[in-house]
């Protein structure tokens, strides 16, 4: 086997395929995209170039892009601080050890497996003013007939869309946590037990620090995956009422495939892009250290 | 040793058929496109058999309609359409395609980015939607072919939404009439008479309002087309017909009449009288129409297509017979009453890089024609061309509205199908906006005013 990769044209055969897959489907429309954003294109007729114009318009002139990004931010902060924690906090239960833990590890896992259009139709079940299960606990517990439409008012329909955001990708990392606390060997849990270590020291000062590559992962699935956020918001809200559930890739389709702006649409897909990319570096500097910290041990 | 052979051997032939089957899949990628969605009707007539001088090459015209599903009345007289046509002209194959609605403009729209080579004929929207494709010069103008007995045919005034700069790049199939349908019973459940004007209308939906499990108007605005309809119903009766007809074709800025912010404000205050229910932003357009056919909703302001629905949907509940249709109220002072919201806007069109000039133009003429009377015979829509038609089987319903029709002379179009898909979308999104408690009329006035009058 080594003799084999050691020559390079079997690894160049190997890697062609992937290479060539990878090329067809990411690279050329990333940089197709990329030439769309610097034209103004209505997708048919001539492209008129605008350098980096777009780019300039959509934090100076937009008036719903600058939103959309603060409510990617805060989905981004939603998911950091809100799902992965929960997810953590679930796999350690799980993964220790309870009763029943192929079944809940499957319960929690079924949200990821549905299709967000039926999530998105799920939650707007719930969310209804009339019918909707939220509404009619509130009532039960007041008293008095409460229908308040989440989805279909400003002021509350982003929020509703974010609990179900977050609350829908729980289950793919708690299993990602899962995975990986299973991975690590039962002797450090032995001769911390031998030491005396509690159930909470050894969480702590074993699980967590070895967990460290995992986590990094996990930060960099849910930071990306709440940037690009769209279907489930599209099926809920699709950006609205007047645009305030709006997120970058919610314009993005908007103006590409409503409004007919293929070279603005574009400079806003190129910018999610890049503001994945970007964080997926600042995050994976971040975790280097305390990764190097983990492989120490 | 042996092993090691076979291994790379192995490997080998591998990564050999990773590569193989790859590039098939980029080679065939090509023809799919044309291959998929393909309906059954390019069956040519097999009965006349080949006694026929068929020594003609055989001519495919490949054409595109958005009637994807096996249901649609619209879709079965497509088929006996092309059939017969091919019977008629035994040298034509007609291959047609569906998509639906939707991905059916996506495809056309990618399709027009290219030469759309394997589209000859296509079913479209005129006014604002198909000026993209004229201006990019990517459709054939059907002058030549149109002779003076097609234009005797053809209704006065039909032909507006596919004339651009002079030219005529497709012929009227059929029109639709924007209609307020009203549930007779529960008006008499609440003691409110039939509106006729738009006072009325706020009168009875005041009385209606206090029925219980009933919304007086069916909005559907969680679709902006759907809310867009009620303030363009009003807007028509406040500015008239043919003042906003200007306003769309740029002539006049919107915003110079007072009307346009009128006619928001009386949407507003629709609104705020309990009119469209509670919560309107949260039904769209299925919701909507479903709230009126079980009788949960006394009026909706829809297209004459939605007459059908009452008697075959399945799932409706409300007595037809005591459904009425109504023109659009008036605003007493204002407007003509035979102004209309409606018109005629969808149609076939010749891509100009067909191969097959003369017969795609001929086929799509005649399309157009039968897709008039179909729509017409199903009560669907107003046929635009003055043939025989069979009003056997129109259902009452229809027959009021065609009254109706009859009585209308300067008509507005859709404005999302009139403006460019820009302003169009601005539109319907700030209609929305009147459909909340927290409504802005000068904001609406203002975005609009951007938008448009650009």
């Amino acid at each position: 086997m080594d003799k084999m990769l050691g020559k390079k044209s079997y690894i160049a055969v190997f890697v062609l395929p992937a290479l060539l897959i990878f090329v067809s489907f990411v690279m050329i429309p990333l940089l197709i995209s990329g030439t769309y954003s610097l034209f103004e294109y209505d997708g048919i007729g001539k492209m008129r170039f605008l350098g980096l114009q777009n780019y300039i318009d959509m934090f100076t002139t937009d008036r719903y892009f600058p939103k959309a990004v603060v409510n990617s931010i805060v989905l981004v902060v939603a998911s950091l601080f809100i799902q992965l924690p929960v997810s953590l906090v679930l796999a350690l239960v799980l993964a220790h050890g309870v009763k029943g833990e192929k079944f809940f590890r499957t319960v929690y896992f079924v949200p990821v497996v549905i299709s967000s259009m039926v999530i998105g139709q799920l939650w707007m079940k719930i969310f209804h003013s009339e019918y909707g299960l939220l509404n009619i606990l509130i009532s039960a517990i007041t008293g008095s007939t409460f229908d308040y439409s989440w989805l279909s008012n400003s002021k509350t329909a982003f929020l509703s869309t974010v609990i179900p955001a977050v609350w829908q990708y729980i289950g793919y990392h708690m299993l990602i946590f899962y995975a990986g606390i299973k991975s690590i060997s039962t002797e450090y849990y032995e001769a911390a037990q031998i030491d005396g270590a509690t159930k909470w020291q050894t969480n702590m000062k074993i699980t967590l620090p070895l967990l460290t590559p995992v986590i990094k992962t996990c930060v960099i699935f849910s930071i990306t995956g709440s940037l690009r956020a769209f279907d489930l918001i599209y099926v809920m809200t699709g950006g609205g009422p007047n645009h305030a559930s709006e997120v970058p890739a919610t314009l993005m389709y908007n103006n590409l495939f409503r409004r007919g702006l293929y070279g603005y649409g574009s400079a806003q897909a190129f910018f999610i892009v890049i503001e994945c990319l970007l964080f997926t570096f600042i995050i994976s500097r971040i975790f280097r250290k305390s990764e190097e910290n983990a492989s120490a041990i | 040793m042996k092993n090691k052979v076979v291994k790379r051997i192995l490997s080998a032939v591998l990564a050999a058929a990773l590569v193989v089957s790859l590039a098939a899949c980029g080679s065939s990628g090509k023809t799919e496109d044309t291959k998929t969605d393909s309906t059954s009707n390019n069956t040519p007539d097999t009965e006349n058999g080949s006694t026929e001088p068929s020594t003609d090459e055989k001519i495919t015209l490949n054409v595109w309609h958005q009637w994807s599903n096996d249901t649609n009345e619209l879709k079965k007289l497509y088929d006996a359409a092309a059939g017969e046509y091919m019977e008629q002209n035994p040298n034509i194959i007609i291959n047609t395609q569906t998509l639906d609605t939707e991905a059916y403009k996506t495809k056309i729209s990618a399709e027009f980015t290219g030469t759309a080579s394997g589209i000859d004929v296509f079913y479209y929207w005129g006014a604002g939607t198909a000026k993209k494709l004229v201006n990019a010069d990517k459709l054939l103008p059907l002058d030549d072919y149109i002779t003076d007995e097609i234009k005797a045919k053809l209704l006065p005034g039909s032909t507006g939404a596919f004339i651009y700069d002079g030219k005529t790049y497709s012929l009227p199939s059929f029109s639709w009439y924007m209609t307020l349908f009203c549930n007779q019973e529960l008006f008499d459940q609440a003691g409110a008479a039939l509106p006729t004007t738009y006072d009325e209308m706020l009168a009875a939906s005041q009385k209606l309002s206090q029925l219980e499990g009933v919304t007086p108007i069916a909005a559907g605005a969680k679709d902006g087309w759907n809310a867009a309809f009620v303030y363009q119903a009003l807007a028509m009766r406040e500015v008239g017909a043919e003042n906003v007809n200007k306003m769309l074709k740029g002539e006049i800025p919107f915003g110079e009449d007072s009307g346009y912010k009128t006619a928001a404000e009386k949407v507003l205050e629709l609104y705020k009288a309990g009119a469209f229910g509670k919560n309107p932003l949260e039904s769209g357009n299925d919701d909507a129409n479903s709230a009126f056919i079980t009788g949960k909703a006394a009026m909706r302001i829809m297209g004459s297509w939605f007459a059908n629905q009452v008697y075959t949907d399945d799932t409706a509940t409300v007595n037809p017979e005591k459904v009425v249709a109504l023109k659009i109220p008036m605003i007493t002072g204002k407007g003509n009453e035979s102004d209309y919201c409606g018109g005629f806007i969808e149609s076939f069109w010749v891509n100009k890089n067909t191969k097959y000039a003369d017969e795609a133009a001929k086929f799509a003429i005649y399309i157009n024609e039968q897709m008039g009377k179909a729509a017409y015979e199903t009560g669907t829509g107003f046929c635009g061309w003055n043939v025989d038609l069979d009003e056997s089987k129109l259902n009452p319903l229809f027959v009021q509205i065609k009254d109706l029709a009859g009585a209308g002379q300067t008509s507005v179009l859709a404005w999302d199908t009139s403006l460019d898909a820009n302003p169009a979308t601005i539109h319907n999104e700030q209609v929305q906006t009147l459909f909340a408690p927290d409504a802005d009329v000068d904001a609406f006035i203002g975005e609009h005013e951007a938008a448009i009058n650009q």
